[in-house]
């Protein structure tokens, strides 16, 4: 594995800011850290050139904007996870593939616009591919989202 | 909302760190305009939180771990999960409806990473059993995937068919 990019503690800061909302003024991440506007913009364009911030993301409201769904699914299968992942890409909206280890052999988020709609790209998946199962665990209830939870540090103890 | 509206979504879901006149352009209309629909979007709950992207395997993590809870039968949900959001790493959290109760998902480094989120867990009131699916996935805090499905989906909505259904 690749050495870790070395995140200082004002590098762990300015990031925080941006995870809490990334369109946070310079100005403003340049009172919080101390440092001078300019400075944040070279150590964000840094972090960026380096590869450790790849882009912002908005988080929408999802069921305003017509997909009241989301759904974890596991799938044990003896298939390739590669193709089966291909074939959910096309045929579902998925948003984090992955092949998994431990309890599944896939692991992938999707949404849906209804269940219905969820349970015809199950059925499809269950048929095309030798899958032994197809477990669907629905999201209920509002969830919650702690982003700034994370360690961005996770090779520095304590 | 509007065609106005969706088109501006449209663009953040694309591109959560564009300015206000950068939007302006792509959706033909004045940098004041958009500035007061964000607003409007953002008190309406429609944009709830604008994030930075992260590769979390820059950063020294190699996959994230799906924390598959059961809880006793006559568990108190909400107790349960208020412990587990208070462990280090854990992002995200919510009830399920499926084999399981309640999803939690943390980046992890190594094995002894799993462990120790695992022990943390393990110590949740109403805690039945915790079972455990590790995945090579690195991006926080979603894959780029989600930005480009949903600014598709809002464009979709913006269609007068889509607005009949």
């Amino acid at each position: 594995m690749p050495k870790p990019v070395k995140i200082d503690d004002i590098d762990d800061k300015i990031l925080h800011i941006l995870i809490e909302d990334v369109r946070t003024s310079l100005k403003d991440i340049s009172k919080h850290c101390g440092i001078s506007s300019v400075s944040v913009l070279n150590r964000i364009k840094r972090l960026k050139k380096l590869g450790v911030i790849t882009g912002a993301t908005m988080f929408p409201h999802i069921s305003k904007i017509g997909f009241p769904i989301v759904a974890t699914l596991g799938i044990e299968t003896d298939a390739n996870p590669q193709e089966i992942l291909a074939f959910l890409n096309q045929h579902t909206y998925l948003i984090e593939p992955s092949t998994s280890v431990g309890e599944y052999d896939v692991c992938a988020l999707v949404y849906a616009e209804d269940i219905n709609r969820l349970n015809e790209r199950v059925e499809m998946i269950r048929q095309r591919f030798s899958v032994r199962k197809v477990i669907v665990n629905v999201w209920s209830g509002v969830p919650y989202m702690n982003f700034s939870n994370i360690n961005l540090r996770p090779n520095i103890e304590g | 909302m509007d065609n106005v509206d969706y088109n501006i979504l449209s663009e953040l879901l694309k591109d959560a760190s564009l300015s206000f006149v950068e939007i302006a352009k792509m959706v033909n209309t004045t940098p004041y305009t958009v500035r007061r629909r964000y607003e409007k979007l953002c008190k309406e709950g429609v944009i709830q939180k604008n994030i930075v992207s992260i590769d979390l395997s820059k950063i020294g993590y190699q996959g994230k771990a799906f924390l598959l809870v059961t809880v006793t039968p006559t568990a108190n949900k909400s107790e349960t999960i208020a412990y587990l959001r208070n462990i280090k790493n854990i992002i995200v959290i919510t009830e399920i409806i499926g084999p399981y109760d309640i999803l939690a998902i943390a980046p992890i480094t190594d094995l002894k990473s799993i462990q120790a989120l695992k022990t943390e867990a393990k110590k949740a009131p109403f805690l039945q059993r915790i079972d455990i699916a590790c995945v090579d996935d690195i991006y926080f805090p979603v894959s780029p995937n989600f930005g480009t499905i949903l600014s598709g989906k809002s464009q979709a909505l913006t269609s007068p068919q889509a607005a009949k259904g």
